[in-house]
């Protein structure tokens, strides 16, 4: 389906190449990973297959890739768009029209299809994507998750024979994530369409895939089948990494593969819970009867918690349950109703953000938006300015290893990169609370494992750190207590190898593979075992 | 920024799909020619009045959409450069015998317009100015209407197919702007998370270069997906982009050059619109044959959009008989002197007639 013999590309300027001597070939039907550390050239590899490079983007290009017969030296993206779709990162800035399904009729209206054809498809399409209900709705309307379902259902009425998704899920949350991953599969299972994505989300799709292409960084790109991959790939979800520590072959790609491996496994002592706090210490955090609203929508009723200095504490719960709220309630970007909120004594109502900013970092959900300097460094040193904190610019690059980047514009960088640089200049002013939002959205095992170690670095240190989020598997790696949330309401609050093993929904891996106390790989096998 | 939009779009799950028939975008299209028409019509202070009313009624009537929000700011902006005009208007202009205050005055020499600043403030000049001012907002509420109520994207594909391509290249420019404002309030979230006041002159720096930053990159992108989409392709022939930056070009040219010529009366000016819109007809005629495109389905054209077509040219025919009749000044003018404008009720009634696509979604309201 797809045959690529030496390609090489390198971007204008750019001081080595991307892609380097790559050459693999894919078979029709197959479902195939793109993985590697941010910046490793995923998405430029991606835009190869369909022309986007190097039409789209200029630069030095060598060798050839044959999409369904058709090179792409001969053929511009456009024409290949009836044999090969693409789905990009941020639904939002994909969307032409404005309802549903004069999105979905652009593509074919372009093509010049008759009306009735387009119908047909349209529906088929609809049903297909299980977006029927929402046909007639305006696109500004959809949830982040419906939108991309709506990106790929515009793709699909072109009836390609190629999917091309360049990490649909990084911009959704988790489990808008989920149910997108799921679709995917589908189509390929049941349309045998030929699947093609880069993806951070290993533990939902890794089951499903055929072959993994590996890009490390150096411009190569290694194609292996995904049980293989999986064998030796640094970048791998837990179950895998317990499988290889424990030495079970084949390694399992999921929790139901690695069951009768566990069935065997001798009893192991439990983990003994790991509690930062100490009685004697003030609380870092204290909020009292916490109320907040926008206008009509009550979003936090009543919350009261602590939080210590030298803890992680983690905040989960669905959409809309007000973890966001509370976040931006401590950092002072929202006015609470009535209660309280204090951050070590200081009366957060009374406090400007600005003024707030030197001792609470909240690190939003966009972080790139609070990136405006030239360089990376730059941005860090700004920190220092308006912070009135000194620090070294080169810890903060050593800290989030962004030391090779250190020049680079922050507008160059890849996702990965830039979340990481955002992560760098906030926490630069060494601030006493960390307020994390969904800080693993789009990011690959090993920078999920550096955020870990960076975190608990703080935490010795006497910084208390607040993550929101989803993702079960970093709560489980490293908090301390999980704060569980629902409509605007602490449901339940406890330790963190309480409150995870004893859930249906917000379990790890590890603990649904073994049960008990156990929730990471590193509880099984110690701490730096698997890497 | 974000949970606002969550408990937005999780109060919406429940809301079933729009019912019934929207409004045809040339209705809408109809609707906002009579308004300017009329609106440029006449220079009658109560007349106009009576249109802001009006246009601010049929604006309330259809603002409810999300988008409708988002573009209250852009209206916003236009009343605030229609009042910041009246003081240079007023400077400007100094003639006239009722004079209320005198000013130092500084006279450009006639190779740099001629035009003196300061002198004599007048009553005369206080009230063109004032209507001027009147005109412009009377203008931005209309225009601020039409976008808050059409399908951008429905409104292109009335376009002949010959500019298809050169309207989609608008539509998306016109989908792009609500996203660039939500995005530069969350840059200026960020900004005082970093601990940087987000007001002020100095804040600027760093609050538009994140914002064109982003809508730079969400531009790129876009034309990205559309290219791998297939639009822009059949003739594959080059060329196509350079037409469309001509071609927007052009428009913009021409829209100025009409404005420029009408409240100032520049003589350059409309040679340059026309010289726009010769390009754009060039590009018409050029782009023409390579363009194939269909449409899934047409707009049905409803009675209630044909009742607010019609209200609309009626609109203007009564403004124009009235202005070419004389009475009731519509064409008033403050000069020699001011005095009271005389009012006719066949004004009003031409400015009453533009309340229709109120109306018809005050009637779909009550039927649905």
């Amino acid at each position: 389906m797809i045959a690529v013999e030496g390609l090489s590309f390198s971007y204008p300027q750019a001081e080595r190449p991307v892609l380097q001597e790559v050459s693999f070939n894919i078979e029709p039907g197959e479902l195939v990973l793109v993985i590697g550390p941010s910046g490793s050239g995923k998405s430029t590899l991606l835009r190869c297959l369909n022309g986007l490079v190097p039409h789209f983007h200029g630069g030095t290009y060598a060798g050839s890739v044959v999409v369904d017969g058709q090179s792409t030296r001969e053929h511009q993206p456009r024409d290949l768009a009836g044999r090969v779709g693409m789905v990009f990162q941020d639904p939002e800035s994909q969307i032409v029209a404005e309802t549903v399904e004069d999105e979905l009729a652009f593509g074919m209206e372009t093509a010049g299809m008759a009306p009735a054809a387009m119908r047909k498809r349209i529906e088929e399409v609809l049903d297909l994507m299980r977006l029927a209900p929402f046909r007639n709705r305006r696109l500004e309307t959809l949830s982040g998750g419906e939108l991309q379902r709506v990106a790929i259902a515009a793709v699909l009425t072109m009836q390609p024979r190629v999917l091309l998704l360049d990490e649909p899920t990084s911009q959704l949350d988790p489990q808008a994530a989920e149910e997108l991953l799921t679709t995917v599969q589908r189509l390929n299972d049941d349309l045998g369409l030929t699947v093609v994505m880069a993806e951070h989300r290993l533990e939902r799709v890794v089951q499903y895939a055929d072959r993994v292409l590996y890009l490390p960084g150096d411009g190569s790109v290694v194609s292996s089948g995904v049980r293989e991959a999986m064998e030796t790939s640094p970048l791998a979800p837990p179950v895998v990494r317990l499988g290889r520590g424990l030495g079970w072959s084949p390694v399992p790609l999921s929790v139901r593969e690695g069951r009768k491996f566990a069935a065997n496994l001798p009893a192991r002592e439990a983990p003994h819970s790991t509690n930062g706090r100490s009685a004697d210490r003030q609380p870092a955090i204290t909020t009292r009867d916490l109320h907040v609203s926008y206008e009509n929508t009550r979003a936090l009723c009543g919350v009261s918690f602590e939080a210590y200095p030298g803890e992680i504490l983690a905040l989960m719960g669905r959409n809309g349950a007000g973890k966001t709220t509370l976040l931006r309630a401590l950092a002072g970007l929202v006015r609470a109703d009535s209660g309280s909120a204090h951050v070590f004594g200081m009366d957060v109502a009374t406090l400007e953000t600005e003024e707030l900013a030197r001792d609470v970092a909240l690190v939003s959900q966009e972080p790139s938006a609070v990136l405006y300097r030239q360089t990376v460094e730059d941005e860090i040193a700004e920190t220092f300015a308006s912070t009135g904190r000194s620090g070294s610019v080169e810890e903060a690059l050593r800290e989030w290893g962004l030391e090779e980047l250190r020049r680079a514009n922050p507008a160059d960088l890849s996702a990965g990169e830039r979340q990481r640089t955002a992560l760098a200049a906030m926490l630069a002013g060494r601030p006493r609370v960390v307020l994390l939002d969904e800080p693993t959205r789009g990011m690959d095992y090993e920078t999920k494992e550096q955020l870990v170690n960076n975190l608990r670095r703080r935490c010795e240190d006497g910084c208390a750190v607040v993550i929101a989020s989803h993702d079960v598997e970093l709560v489980g790696r490293c908090a301390d207590r999980v704060l569980l949330l629902s409509e605007g309401e602490v449901a339940v609050e406890g330790p963190v190898r309480e409150v995870l093993t004893e859930s249906l929904t917000f379990s790890t891996q590890v603990s649904k593979l073994l049960g008990g106390q156990f929730l990471t790989p590193e509880d099984v096998l110690g701490e730096g075992a698997s890497m | 920024m974000t949970i606002a939009g969550e408990v937005r779009s999780a109060s919406q799950i429940g809301a079933p799909p729009e019912a019934g028939h929207r409004l045809h975008p040339g209705a809408w299209l109809a609707w906002l020619s009579g308004g300017c028409a009329a609106v440029f019509l006449t220079s009658n202070p109560l007349y106009l009045s009576l249109a802001f009313l009006v246009g601010t009624g049929v604006y309330l009537s259809v603002r409810e959409s999300p988008k409708g929000r988002a573009f209250g700011a852009f209206v916003l902006i236009g009343l605030v450069f229609a009042v910041i005009s009246i003081p240079f208007n007023v400077l400007t202009g100094s003639s006239g015998p009722s004079v209320i205050a005198t000013m130092p005055e500084l006279s450009f020499p006639s190779w740099f317009g001629g035009f003196t600043l300061g002198g004599d403030i007048t009553g005369e000049s206080l009230m063109t100015a004032t209507n001027r001012a009147l005109g412009i907002a009377t203008l931005v509420v209309f225009a601020g209407a039409f976008n808050a109520s059409i399908d951008h994207f429905r409104l292109m594909r009335l376009a002949p197919r010959a500019l298809s391509q050169l309207m989609l290249t608008l539509t998306v420019a016109i989908v792009v702007l609500p996203q660039a404002v939500a995005h530069a309030r969350s840059v200026a979230e960020a900004q005082r998370l970093r601990g940087k006041p987000a007001r002020g002159l100095r804040a600027l720096p760093g609050l538009l270069l994140p914002t064109l930053h982003g809508a730079l990159e969400r531009s790129v992108q876009r034309a990205e997906s559309m290219d791998a989409r297939g639009f822009g392709g059949g003739d594959g022939a080059g060329g196509g982009a350079f037409a469309g930056v001509v071609g927007v070009l052009g428009l913009g040219v021409a829209t100025w050059g009409a404005f420029a010529h009408y409240w100032y009366g520049a003589g350059l000016l409309p040679t340059l619109a026309i010289a726009g819109g010769v390009v754009l007809v060039g590009i018409a005629l050029l782009r023409g044959a390579g363009v194939e495109t269909t449409r899934l389905r047409a707009d049905r054209w409803a009675p209630l959009d044909a009742f607010i077509a019609i209200a609309a040219v009626l609109a203007v025919v009564l403004m124009l008989a009235l202005r070419m009749n004389g009475a009731g000044d519509a064409g008033y003018l403050a000069y020699p002197e001011v005095v009271a404008p005389a009012f006719h009720p066949v004004g009003a009634i031409a400015m009453l007639l533009l309340l229709a696509p109120a109306l018809a979604s005050g009637a779909r309201g009550t039927r649905s």
